[in-house]
């Protein structure tokens, strides 16, 4: 489903996202659905705060099952540029963390604890060098400062699906750790959908 | 295409009335909030951990 504004600004919202949150809704109370809402919707203003500070140009917002996606314009603006914009989500996350930390320490409620660890597990997630997520992103854009662009591609190649294997290995004892939590199987198969439905459909 | 999205609203409604029907379904083997809390009472037998989170050698936590 996409919406346009007059000003040609659009939302994306794929059927598979409602679909997801239905089921969150079913499986979890929904101050926990919120609160990782709250921190996907963190996330995406750090980006678009670094965009509107670096003054690109917003196209819109495309939201799937593996969270929001700003697009951005990219085009004439420098790699060092771009690592800063794809951090300026984990950054965001950072801080939220820290506020939850600061919560539990003046009133230790267990949503405070949830918020501090989903935000935490999105630091950490979105750090790796993978494909497709902010961390590899920014890497990415950090190997063309130093290597030539088609290098820098097969570096990040090796170094992306190394960390894909080994977090793919760490996910699943994770998982198996937890007795594999419904929710917990969840979110992961549909990040994981998400990222292999982003790898097949080429970016707008 | 209308006609998609059509099945597609009436497939979602569904899922929202199902949703409300088996709200009854969370439970600890399906709630985050339950597995937040498990891995908050393991940390907190650490206590270096327990500094970091300010929470006293047997202080109050809302779990």
């Amino acid at each position: 489903m996409i919406f346009r504004s007059k000003r040609g600004f659009f939302w994306e919202i794929a059927p598979s996202a409602l679909l997801f949150v239905l089921l969150l809704l079913l499986l979890n109370e929904w101050q926990v659905v919120f609160l990782m809402f709250f921190g996907v919707f963190a996330h995406e203003i750090g980006h678009l705060t670094v965009a509107c500070l670096q003054k690109r140009r917003v196209y819109g917002i495309r939201i799937s099952s593996s969270g929001a996606e700003l697009s951005v314009k990219t085009i004439g603006f420098s790699y060092g540029k771009d690592a800063l914009l794809h951090l300026g989500g984990i950054f965001a996350n950072c801080v939220l963390s820290l506020l939850f930390l600061i919560a539990i320490r003046t009133y230790a409620h267990e949503l405070c604890f949830f918020g501090f660890y989903f935000n935490l597990c999105l630091v950490l997630f979105h750090l790796l060098p993978v494909s497709d997520l902010d961390g590899g992103r920014a890497l990415f854009s950090l190997l063309c400062l130093f290597f030539s662009y088609p290098r820098a591609g097969r570096i990040f190649s090796c170094i992306s699906v190394s960390v894909s294997a080994v977090a793919f290995l760490v996910l699943l004892l994770l998982l198996q750790g937890t007795d594999f939590h419904l929710s917990l199987c969840l979110l992961v198969l549909f990040f994981w959908f998400g990222i292999w439905q982003k790898n097949k459909v080429p970016a707008i | 295409m209308q006609k998609r999205m059509l099945w597609i609203v009436v497939f979602l409604l569904s899922l929202l009335l199902a949703t409300g029907l088996f709200s009854h379904v969370s439970s600890e083997k399906t709630s985050l909030l339950c597995l937040s809390r498990s891995v908050t009472e393991l940390l907190l037998e650490n206590e270096d951990v327990r500094m970091v989170f300010g929470v006293e050698d047997g202080g109050e936590v809302m779990l």
